[in-house]
């Protein structure tokens, strides 16, 4: 058994053919249905959003599972298999299950942190879920990449830290005026810059907006009813009632000066004001950064901010990726456990069996035991058997998780004479080569373990 | 002591370099320090024949335990971030200041306890809103000081705005500066009644009067916006290190003399 995952995102493939690739609910319904019935997948889940179209598979055989979903994607995009190869990405194992979770943590969308892809995961794990794509293996795979993907919201700030200019002039802007909504600003220039500000400010929900601009006409043509349209001879007038100057002429000399934002602040009464100047040559004369309560900034500034978004940005990934490491193994875990489980219910029951026999024998050697003295017998017995396999029961799992396989499963099996999956351990007893009977033994009633604890064959 | 400091040094760490065993390693050694000093709070007031005759040291350990507490709950449910830092450097310098102020003054007899208790609580609680607005303060400068200077490093980034610090101090201030109203009018009123004269003249009445008159400056010139925030921010802590003095240095009341 092999898990995989073959799709197209943004990374890879354009977005002519992502939405040709893309699957619409109805198509979903039909891909699921089509997936179910086949022998070659075990359980599958597709995830299809605008950036990324992604099937995530259990599979008999990788090459063949490979095959069957490229030619899937290829008939339902109506284009020829060797190009949708071209623009596929397939990974397996535990790069696949990496990728899911990298995937719901937002780490590998076009905006890095976004949150939206969470919801669409889960989405599409409950879709699977519903149609019986879905296994005990997909389903615990599928909490831990969401639980993974939560983390990443709740513990991280990675979402925050975008890298635009525009975000970064906005932060610098809110760091020293704090929230917008109830601020109001004053954008310079109403050209391609300016008007990418007034627009930012806008969707930020800016409380009052004014455009000084050469021509007003031509500034309104801009912006439409986005903001007031002042002429720039006007600037002195709206200067004190504003928190927020974005200037972006392409004019000469100082557009703002020393003067203009001195008597301004003479009647903010210590209000301050943000001045980003996004202009090259600059609008706003340098000067100004002297006087009390202006902070000036410049473009070099916001490469600044950026910059330290970045590197912040930087961190909070590695901070994910260290979750998605924990979820990878924890999973590991889990079907490391799947496989010891039954081992250990066998072993119990041939524990609790034995006991059956020694009383069963006591009681025929000692017929005048009082039914208190059978108890106390009985439950002394089985206190045995309990305190005997506790701790080998302990160890084996740990030893299980610690080497990813059933190997030490399986001579744990044999040393015991039990004979759960008779197949499976003499798989796991090649693997076993070399360790000696004696080594294994001795780990098994409690020594050390030396090593990292390593993944499930499923994720290698 | 020792977890208080090792907490605040992961904390520090963890500003400078994220990692979430750290700050969950800071989180769990702060709510030691916070045992810790429950403990000691408990067992320094169980040994006081009265109530009110706490030492200053006892006073200041209770403010740092308070400021601690309050962090800790905040945090556990806003994510406060850096005003836990913040915080808990002036807490644990108080409590490095509380562990050099052994004295003890206690009150042979005290009548009237009820009204004392009440001018205590009120002066306590005055002298912890002046301590988070000293925090705010410190934070006030440390941002505008990034700010200022281009320096767009994590500090920047975590702080919060110039505007929002600049307003929780005041809000903090002017709490503390209406509770100590209350707690001197109390106090007088508390004189008046045992003592059967106003206590005015005292020294710790006339030094409590001037910090007071100080907060007072300082919350008339932020309203009526005058001077720069810098400057405001400044004045806020020296203000609060005149409580502190206050605190520490001017004879309490517990030198009053008492007529039975």
């Amino acid at each position: 058994m092999h898990i995989i995952v073959v799709g197209m995102s943004h990374k890879s493939a354009s977005v002519e053919l992502r939405e040709r690739v893309s699957f619409s609910e109805e198509a979903l319904d039909g891909v699921l249905t089509q997936l179910y019935g086949t022998r070659t997948v075990l359980e599958s889940l597709v995830l299809s959003t605008c950036n990324r179209t992604e099937i995530y598979a259990l599979v008999s055989s990788v090459r063949a599972g490979h095959d069957f979903f490229v030619t899937l994607m290829a008939q339902h995009a109506g284009c020829s298999k060797s190009e949708i190869e071209q623009h596929t990405y397939m990974l397996q194992g535990e790069d696949a299950v990496a990728h899911a979770m990298r995937v719901a943590s937002g780490l590998d969308s076009v905006v890095i942190g976004e949150t939206q892809i969470l919801g669409q995961m889960r989405d599409a794990f409950t879709k699977a879920f519903e149609v019986g794509n879905t296994g005990a293996m997909f389903n615990r795979l599928f909490r831990e990449v969401l639980h993974v993907g939560k983390r990443a919201q709740t513990e991280t700030t990675v979402g925050q830290h975008s890298v635009s200019v525009s975000y970064a002039a906005v932060q610098l802007a809110s760091k020293v005026v704090g929230g917008l909504s109830n601020k109001s600003a004053l954008v310079i220039g109403a050209g391609q810059m300016g008007t990418l500000a007034i627009r930012h400010l806008a969707a930020q929900g800016i409380g009052r907006l004014i455009v000084a601009n050469r021509s007003v006409d031509k500034a309104r043509n801009a912006i439409g009813d986005l903001a007031e349209v002042v002429p720039l001879t006007a600037i002195p007038d709206v200067m004190p009632d504003v928190d927020v100057v974005f200037s972006a002429t392409g004019a000469p000399g100082y557009t703002v000066s020393v003067d203009v934002v001195k008597a301004s602040l003479a009647q903010r009464k210590a209000r301050p004001v943000a001045m980003l100047d996004l202009a090259v040559p600059r609008d706003i004369d340098p000067a100004i950064a002297a006087l009390p309560m202006a902070y000036v900034y410049d473009v070099d500034d916001l490469d600044g901010v950026i910059d330290a978004n970045l590197k912040e940005r930087e961190r909070q990934a590695q901070a994910i990726e260290a979750m998605i490491a924990d979820g990878v193994q924890s999973f590991s875990n889990w079907l490391t456990e799947q496989e010891v489980v039954p081992l250990i219910a066998a072993l119990r029951s041939k524990g609790e069996a034995i006991q059956r026999e020694v009383m069963a024998s006591l009681l025929n050697k000692l017929p005048n035991l009082s039914e208190r003295e059978q108890k106390i017998l009985n439950k002394h017995t089985m206190s045995i058997v309990n305190q005997l396999l506790r701790e080998p029961i302990q160890n084996v799992k740990e030893l299980a998780i610690a080497s990813g396989d059933a190997t030490y499963a399986s001579v744990f099996a044999k040393l015991f004479g039990i004979d759960v999956a008779e197949e499976r351990a003499e798989t796991s007893l090649s693997a076993a080569a070399g360790h000696t009977v004696a080594e294994l033994f001795g780990r098994l009633l409690g020594e050390q373990m030396e090593h990292k604890p390593r993944l499930h064959p499923v994720l290698r | 002591m020792s977890a208080y400091a090792l907490s605040l040094t992961l904390l520090f760490s963890d500003v400078v370099e994220p990692r979430r065993r750290i700050n969950r390693a800071a989180v769990v050694l702060l709510f030691v320090a916070f045992v810790a000093m429950t403990a000691l709070l408990f067992e320094r007031f169980a040994r006081l024949p009265v109530f009110p005759a706490y030492s200053k040291s006892d006073l200041l350990l209770f403010i740092a335990w308070f400021m601690l507490a309050i962090t800790l709950v905040l945090d556990t449910f806003f994510q406060i971030g850096l005003v836990v830092f913040f915080a808990n450097v002036v807490g644990f310098g108080l409590t490095l200041f509380a562990g050099g102020e052994q004295s003890r003054h206690p009150f042979p007899w005290f009548p009237h306890g009820d009204l004392l208790f009440v001018h205590i609580v009120m002066a306590t609680m005055s002298e912890i809103a002046f301590a988070f607005g000293f925090v705010f303060a410190l934070m006030h400068v440390v941002q505008d000081r990034n700010l200022r200077r281009h320096r767009f490093n994590r500090w920047f980034l975590q702080l919060p705005s110039l505007a929002a610090l600049d307003r929780w101090a005041l809000f903090s201030s002017a709490l503390g500066f209406f509770l100590l109203f209350v707690a001197m009018a109390i106090g007088e009123e508390w004189a008046q009644v045992v003592l059967h004269h106003w206590i005015l003249g005292s020294l710790k009445t006339v030094v409590t009067l001037l910090t007071w008159a100080m907060y007072a400056v300082y919350l008339i010139q932020r309203v009526r916006r005058q001077g720069t925030g810098r400057g405001l921010m400044a004045y806020q802590m020296i203000c609060f290190v005149a409580t502190v003095v206050n605190l520490v240095a001017v004879a309490d009341p517990a030198q009053f003399p008492v007529r039975p």
